[in-house]
This record gives C-alpha cells, structure tokens and sequence, in this order.
C-alpha cells in the first residue's frame, strides 16, 4: 500500500497503517519525473510552490492508494483547499488530521554540526518515524555561525549558500522536534548572529519572517520554485557584511 | 579598445549590463560599453551582471556597493542606492554594519538603459531641459513606463515634456522601493545624469549625495587590498 502524506500529520494515525506494509511517500517534495506545471490546470500559476508540488504529486503518482494529509495550523489553510481538490480529482481516500500534537522529539539535526543541505535532507526524511541511522555524528554545534528560519524549500539549492553548522530554526525546527503546531518554537531564534528569514513566495509564512526579520535586524528573503541570482545575492552580502 | 587594458596594471572592473567600469591599480579609471570588451579582458576581481565571465574572484554587487561606501561615507547610519542600466538596489547600514536592503531586478527596472533609448529615440539634450517634475507618466516597469509616456505623446504632449514626466515616474517608484532618509547617497552611472539627481531632490525634497560610477569598483578593490 502506498501511502501519500504532507506536513506532520498526527502520527497516531500514521501508526495505523505502519505495521500494514505502507509505503509512505512525501508529496511536499518535488519528486523526480513529476511535471509541476499540470497544477497550473486547477490552481493559479501565481500560488505557493508546495502546494503547486502537492498537487501535481497527487495527480501523477498513479500508484497511491491513500492520502493523509495534515491540513491544520501546523501545516496551512491552503492545504484544507488542495486536500479537497486532490479528494475531488483522483477519488481517492483521503484522511485529513489537524495535528495539534508536541512530541519534542527534540532538535538534534536542527543543531548539529552538519551542513545545512544535509540537515534539511535527514529532518524531512525522517519526519513521519525520527529513526536516526546510530552512527550518524549529530554532536551539537556550539557556536553556530549562522541560522536560517523557515520551511523546507521547494528547492534545496538554496541551502547550499549557507555556511556549515548553520542552525535550523522556524517550521522546520518544529517538524523534526514533532510539533508542527507550535508557535512559540517557531518563533525561537539565534540572538547576535546572522539570520535568514526563508519563506516560500505566496505563502502565509511570509508575513512571520518579514515580521521576524525586521524585528531582530534579520534577512527575509522569499523564493518561488527556482533560486534565483537575486536572493543568492542577498544571502551572501548579508553574510559578507556580518563577518565584516 | 585598447585603451581599456593597461599591461603590466592590475585592475578590477564592474561588468554591468550595458556599461563595464574599470579601476587600475594607479588609480586611474575607465569605462568601455560590455559588449565591446575583448577576449583578453580579465580583471583579477569583478563585479556585475558580466563579471562571472571574466574572472574567479567575483564578489557581487551589494557587497562591492556597500563596501565602497564605506571607504567614501565616515557617518555611522547612512544609505547607498545604486540605479543601475536594468536595476536598483540599495544598502542601509547602521552603526555601519548591515541594517537592510533590497535589489530590485525586474519591476521599477531597466532605469539606466530606457532613460538612454529615449533620449536617442527622440534625439534629447538632457541638459538643455529644465529640472522641474510638474506631471508624472506611472512607471511600474520600464516598459510600461514607456507605454504610458507614448499614450501621453498621442494625446498632444511636448516629446520633451512626456520625457520629464516619464523621469519624474520612475523616481516616484524608485523613491518608495528604497524608501529613503532625508539625506542618502547614490551611485551608478545617473549620477552624472543632469535630470536625475535634481528632479528626485526636487520632488521629494531630500538631499542626495553623489558617489560616483565607479563606487563597486573602489569597494571591489577594497576587498582585493585585504586579500592579498
């Protein structure tokens, strides 16, 4: 059985189907093969990348049998829209969960030594289960030379940009500690440090980090599908003209 | 063109879109269009739209234009805007480190280049027009900017004065992009512009400081001192 999930839905019913040879699929994520621009059919071209990405996924991945999606606060109110889209146009089941739920998990990817791309790959690849390889090094970076605040990008490419050990704050901080829905981690950051306000273009996250940003002297950039020369500018003359 | 590479001087070079400036290690400057440039052309830092393709040390624009202003401004808080060929961008430091900034590369852009094609379009003197922003065409972009200023010329406009009013709305949008303190300073090649300058002072009553087109060249070379 193949299972297609967004966010951090409630892992209580999750584990209903663990044990039943469920493959899970993340379809937040770009998936290799899958055309983005067949949601430009049901939705604006002008509209979130995520939920652009979620529901070309849905619609190409002939093989899923169910969805679980996570359409609360911990997750956004445009995915409540997609969730009914996806249900109309493939038919299939959908269950929808509004996971309210704190795990702490705790943020041990968040905070490690690791590059950024490296972090972003491990924390939403082990969202749904937190099944950490042992012998993988997560020893904490103490003073990290920089943060970045956001969502999982559309395109990882940006993440590239930011120096090692870079921390992981905002939503992405609260999906690997197992409590999308909590504001107040959200909105933790790294004081006299250099930090980037990531959100993706049209999303409602925007207005948190340009709220963020302006508040702690910050950098709010936002990107749509592609990273651009213009935000890959800014990032690196906000951190040049840190270090100076 | 061979005026441009000096043997034997280093120099770094803004490659801009329409525009390469050059600074040599004498000090001296120059300036060739980029299309131009030859194939020995090969600064030992670079900046700008062209510049990848010129050298391995390229820095980009907003670290060049910051740093250069802080070799020219000694005040603690300022601003720097540079209105480029296609774009603007700007850098706000505080207690001169990093405060804000913003690099607008598509909408209120192509400033430097329309501002060039309508004055040999309609065959302008720039400096035989008075400075006095009395109408203003909207200038989202500069295309539409143009749109707008030829509706204005079919409607019985002055050439000259649809020019002025095309001036004063791009200004109007370049104005609320940076959203400015009362005294900033610009660089970029409109700082030698004759309209420029004094019709966004005018209209909006602030004082502008002019550093020069060759700012991201001096900050540029800044960088390379400390390097090497």
């Amino acid at each position: 059985m193949k299972i297609g999930f967004t966010g951090l839905p409630d892992l209580n019913v999750i584990e209903k189907y663990k044990n039943k040879d469920a493959e899970f699929i993340d379809i937040d994520m770009p998936i290799e093969g899958v055309n983005v621009s067949i949601a430009n059919h049901y939705v604006p071209q002008v509209y979130c990348a995520t939920l652009r990405t979620i529901l070309a996924n849905a619609l190409s991945l002939k093989d899923i049998d169910l969805f679980i999606f996570d359409v609360g606060e911990g997750k956004c109110d445009g995915m409540r829209f997609i969730s009914h889209l996806i249900k109309k146009l493939t038919g299939k089941p959908v269950i929808e969960t509004r996971n309210t739920v704190e795990l702490r998990r705790g943020t041990k990817i968040s905070d490690s030594k690791l590059p950024l791309f490296d972090k972003m790959n491990l924390i939403v690849d082990n969202a749904l289960f937190y099944d950490l390889p042992e012998d993988l090094d997560l020893s904490p970076m103490e003073d990290p030379p920089a943060g970045f605040w956001g969502v999982p990008p559309n395109n990882f490419d940006i993440l590239k940009l930011f120096p090692d050990g870079t921390r992981i704050f905002g939503w992405t901080r609260c999906l690997e500690d197992g409590s999308p829905a909590d504001l107040k981690l959200e909105m933790e950051i790294l004081k006299d440090k250099p930090m980037i306000f990531f959100a993706q273009q049209f999303c409602q996250k925007n207005s948190l980090a340009k709220y963020l940003a302006e508040e702690t002297g910050g950098l709010y950039i936002e990107v749509d599908m592609f990273v651009g020369n213009l935000a890959k500018t800014k990032i690196e003359a906000y951190l040049h003209l840190w270090k100076r | 063109m061979e005026k441009i590479i000096k043997e034997n001087l280093l120099y770094v070079a803004d490659a801009g879109t329409t525009y390469t400036k050059v600074l040599y290690e004498d000090g001296t400057k120059d300036v060739l269009p980029t299309r131009y440039l030859p194939k020995e052309f090969s600064p030992l830092y670079a900046t700008g739209h062209n510049a990848k393709r010129f050298t391995e040390n390229y820095y980009n624009e907003l670290i060049s234009l910051a740093e250069g202003a802080l070799l020219h401004v000694k005040e603690d808080d300022f601003t720097i805007v540079d209105v480029g060929s296609r774009d603007i961008k700007y850098v706000r430091l505080k207690n001169r480190s990093y405060n804000s900034m913003d690099w607008n590369d598509s909408c209120g852009a192509l400033a430097g280049f329309t501002i060039e094609l309508l004055e040999k379009y309609f065959d302008l003197n720039p400096y035989k027009i008075d400075p006095v922003c009395k109408e203003m065409v909207p200038v989202v972009c500069g295309v539409l900017g143009m749109a707008a200023m030829f509706d204005k010329i079919s409607q019985g406009w002055k050439e000259e004065d649809a020019y002025v009013a095309f001036l004063c709305g791009l200004i109007h949008t370049l104005h609320h992009f940076i959203k400015p303190t009362k005294v900033f300073y610009m660089s970029g090649g409109l700082c030698e512009h004759p309209l420029f300058i004094p019709l966004w002072e005018q209209k909006f009553n602030v004082k502008i400081i002019p550093l020069g087109r060759y700012l991201l060249c001096e900050g540029l070379f800044s960088i390379m001192e400390r390097e090497r």
